[in-house]
């Protein structure tokens, strides 16, 4: 890719690596949902959520919403994943035990609900649907 | 973004990313003027964010210059995730007075540690050197460049010796091979 290329072969191509690069995070926090893996995987689902807005011309509308839609909900869970990680943190930073059982606990429930959310995706091939309906196939 | 599709992103990057970046000046000014809730701030953080991947996102076409300038908003956009970590962390040990006194004073601090870097971000002539980088072209490699150089200025003085030197000198010919 060149700055000659025309917009859409380069959006097509970003979106592209962008979502190989979601999937490979999807299947790295999969195996060990750590807090560094959840962090990574968060930065991933926003980078391509980005990609899909910036260049969202390029892409059929109703297959942007859809993708939209199931990164959200997986934002969702992560989101209170990481919620109890950096309270965990701080607490241990502080040197206070008296609340981390109750956050462990919490995360463990939130880390179960996101493996079977990862489970069902993965069960679905949920990349190459995506590819398919985003197009992407053509670079 | 509207961008138009008969043209190369480098034409669309020129002409949509300088607005981006005005756009971008205006949310950290108002999100840096002392009145913000953490709600706001934690709005102008996904700004950061959305800002940051954008121009990464035409990083390879604007080459290593891009890539330099966003190291200050790696800087803030770090500063308002702490912020904003705090801010979470708080509502999560609602009502343990001894911890909210710790995020209270870390917070302070890193409030304060955000409008130093705002204000360094956004010093005077920021924005227009933003918005000169995001509408020129992007530069030809070093390489490509030095050659043009050279050919618009001609051959230089060690080449026209040389070229002197090989017309003077007697013309090599293959050695003859006598039939033995």
């Amino acid at each position: 890719m060149t700055s000659a290329t025309p917009i859409r072969d380069y959006a097509i191509d970003q979106v592209n690596h962008l979502l190989t690069r979601f999937a490979f995070q999807v299947h790295r926090a999969a195996k060990h949902p750590g807090p560094d893996e959840i962090h990574d995987l968060r930065v991933g689902i926003r980078r391509f959520s980005q990609g899909l807005d910036v260049f969202v011309d390029f892409f059929p509308p109703w297959e942007v919403k859809k993708v939209k839609k199931r990164l959200k909900r997986m934002m969702k869970v992560t989101s209170q994943i990481r919620d109890r990680d950096i309270t965990l943190e701080f607490l241990a930073d502080v040197k206070h035990t008296t609340h981390r059982p109750r956050f462990e606990r919490e995360r463990a429930a939130y880390e179960r609900e996101f493996s079977e959310m990862v489970r069902r995706w993965s069960a679905r091939d949920f990349s190459a649907k995506w590819r398919t309906g985003l197009s992407l196939r053509c670079v | 973004m509207k961008w138009k599709p008969t043209h190369s992103v480098i034409e669309n990057a020129n002409t949509v990313l300088p607005k981006l970046a005005e756009k971008y000046f205006k949310a950290g000014r108002k999100a840096a003027d002392g009145k913000r809730s953490p709600k706001e701030l934690h709005e102008f953080r996904i700004e950061t964010k959305r800002f940051r991947y954008t121009l990464e996102l035409v990083c390879p076409v604007y080459g290593t210059r891009l890539e330099k300038e966003l190291e200050p908003l790696r800087g803030l956009q770090s500063v308002l995730g702490k912020l904003h970590d705090y801010h979470i962390i708080a509502q999560m040990l609602d009502a343990d007075p001894a911890l909210e006194a710790t995020l209270q004073r870390r917070t302070k601090k890193k409030l304060k540690e955000f409008h130093e870097k705002w204000f360094e971000f956004d010093s005077k002539g920021q924005l227009k050197r933003w918005k000169t980088l995001l509408a020129a072209p992007p530069r030809k490699s070093s390489a490509a460049a030095r050659s043009k150089r050279r050919a618009r200025k001609g051959p230089t003085e060690a080449a026209r010796r040389a070229a002197t030197k090989l017309a003077t000198s007697p013309a090599k010919t293959t050695p003859n091979i006598t039939a033995a």
